[in-house]
């Protein structure tokens, strides 16, 4: 049985180098995240820093006031919402357009230019295949390696017999051929 | 005055996205997830179909017998599963090959050279005998009950074009992984959760998304020349007016660098997947009939004028502090204790609605929270960095260069 949570959690795999920067780094941010809080913080340190929360609160510029903060969430939360709503009520259970039939597997052989219907059959079914390109990105060449029988993708002839439950067979052959 | 009017930008664009997410989260959590089944009991349907399940790899040999063997174990009743050998260099295609002759649904496509993920992917559709394709990464491990949520979006909403999982990390050794741990649950989840109720994705994850080929074949499949063809692809299906969806439920388990090096190395790749989207659609989103996809393009415009204007900050408060400045390019400080002391309060809270929101995924991520309760903060200054330096390697970056495997860091193990 696999298991359900694949976590690997192996610190004591980390080089002497990664903990010494993840460290310094952890350090490093944990300093800036406590400095950008000063103005808070200086809540509790009262005596030590009022003149920090007097500039930064209560004398804050007025663009940065927290009513203007407030207003922005609030705005934010009043167009996110009501888009959503929009959206949701609107496409909710309906297409505006319709969907599209299966593309078949002659149409994408075709878009990627390969028009022989054996190749076709040989990428549909085979389960180990070769494929070579061109510089360009071109398919050129499919070759399974089972039967280590070259298909180039221009037409070439007839393709293999059937070897799968023979209806499933008819109708593919009948899909790419018709 | 400038100085001021970079600084306010500054503050209130990640103040104002923050709560918008929020927000967004918290509706989406009450309209669509609150009372949703659990994990472990996905939506029935009459007839499940059948599903192909892609893996594309290059030098995953350590990892595929592993992914493989997760896939096998998908609670769905009918699918196949094919995976690509993309040039490997390790032992790779012999694994898979040898994998074959163990897991009967398992198919093979082997490339002789190394031709890319969104390549892998291409051929992928073209073989598959599925209308519906689930595709992931080939060191990322599938919950069992995942395709069944992704498949009943495609089933059930026809105008569904791609539904995208939730990544979960798996390694959580170092800090790196465990603030990605935050990451992930507290900022995409909570970023993926809103855009969904906000009608538009900006990007499905490439390690986990089921995908309608119909939908595929309308807008020309994965582009083989965008260094993420995740964001490619969700911004064309989009575009084309498929409606992409997010599902909590469809857990993929993860492995993400845990190295400093590598960390920057994938979100440079991300950013710069980004600016290459933006550089190539831009003109087709200006129009009315793209209106939708305008949030979407607005918020990453932003995001990267953000990013520059961030780096200004930065500079003249910099200065500011060794050269007399003139009054208009005045910044008082690099850390203005006022704004920062707002913005921490913010993070403190979005920790804490994600926390309750995520807690029925992953029980065990709230433990990485206490320690880590600054990363939104160094989310931010990340992806300054990141934009920075990927928009110009985007714009100068020629077109039709193919995008090639670079193997990952893949953490400690």
């Amino acid at each position: 049985m696999l298991p359900e949570r694949p976590i690997i959690s192996r610190p004591e795999r980390q080089s002497l180098g990664q903990q010494i920067t993840s460290g310094t780094i952890a350090s490093i941010a944990w300093a800036i995240w406590l400095a950008i809080w000063a103005p808070f913080l200086s809540v509790v340190f009262w005596l030590l820093g009022f003149h920090i929360t007097y500039t930064s609160i209560i004398r804050a510029p007025n663009k940065s006031s927290l009513l203007f903060i407030l207003l922005l969430v609030l705005v934010c939360n009043i167009v996110v919402s009501s888009w959503a709503s929009y959206n949701y009520i609107r496409f909710l259970g309906k297409s505006k357009r319709r969907g599209s039939d299966p593309v078949p597997h002659k149409e994408v052989g075709r878009f990627f230019a390969v028009t022989d219907a054996a190749t076709l059959k040989l990428l549909l079914r085979e389960r180990r295949i070769n494929l070579y390109f061109d510089d360009a990105g071109g398919l050129v060449r499919a070759e399974s390696l089972k039967t280590k029988q070259a298909r180039k993708t221009k037409p070439t002839g007839p393709g293999k017999k059937p070897k799968k439950a023979e209806d499933d067979e008819k109708q593919l052959e009948e899909s790419l051929v018709g | 005055m400038l100085g001021r009017l970079f600084l306010d930008f500054a503050f209130y664009y990640p103040l104002t996205m923050a709560w918008s997410w929020i927000f967004g989260a918290v509706n989406y959590y009450l309209r669509r997830e609150r009372n949703s089944p659990t994990r472990t009991h996905p939506p029935e349907l009459d007839e499940w179909p059948k599903a192909t399940l892609i893996v594309p790899c290059h030098n995953e040999g350590e990892n595929v017998r592993e992914t493989l063997a997760y896939l096998a174990e998908q609670d769905y009743p009918d699918f196949e599963i094919i995976a690509i050998n993309d040039g490997s260099r390790d032992n790779t295609g012999a694994v898979l090959d040898e994998l074959t002759t163990v897991y009967p649904r398992l198919r093979v496509l082997h490339f002789t050279k190394n031709q890319g993920k969104a390549m892998g992917l291409r051929m992928a559709a073209l073989a598959s005998n599925s209308e519906f394709l689930v595709c992931i990464d080939g060191d990322a491990l599938l919950d069992r009950y995942a395709t069944r949520w992704l498949i009943w979006h495609l089933v059930t909403g026809p105008r569904v074009g791609a539904v995208t999982g939730n990544p979960r990390i798996r390694n959580r050794s170092s800090l790196l992984g465990r603030l990605q741990v935050g990451e992930f649950s507290s900022i995409i989840g909570l970023i993926k959760r809103a855009q969904r109720t906000l009608g538009r994705i900006f990007t499905v994850s490439g390690v986990i998304a089921g995908f309608r080929r119909s939908a595929l074949h309308q807008v020309g499949y994965w582009s083989t020349d965008m260094v993420t063809e995740d964001i490619d692809i969700s911004w064309r299906l989009q575009m084309d007016h498929w409606d992409l969806r997010y599902e909590p439920n469809a857990l993929c388990w993860i492995l993400m660098p845990e190295t400093l090096k590598g960390l920057w190395k994938q979100r440079l790749r991300w950013a710069q997947g980004g600016a290459e989207a933006a550089r190539r659609y831009m003109r087709n989103l200006l129009i009315w009939r793209a209106r939708r996809m305008w949030p979407v393009l607005l918020e990453y415009v932003l995001s990267v004028v953000w990013a520059y204007i961030m780096v200004a900050v930065f500079v003249l408060g910099l200065l500011g502090l060794f050269v007399p400045m003139p009054h208009w390019l005045h910044v008082p400080g690099p850390f203005p204790t006022w704004y920062g002391a707002v913005l921490g309060s913010t993070c403190i809270f979005q920790f804490m609605i994600s926390m309750f929101i995520d807690r029925r995924y992953d029980e065990q991520a709230s433990r990485q929270f206490l320690f880590i309760i600054w990363y939104p903060l160094a989310f931010w200054l990340l992806g300054m960095c990141t934009t920075v330096v990927a928009v110009p390697k985007a714009f100068m970056k020629r077109t039709g260069t193919r995008a090639v495997w670079e193997s990952p860091d893949r953490g400690i193990r």
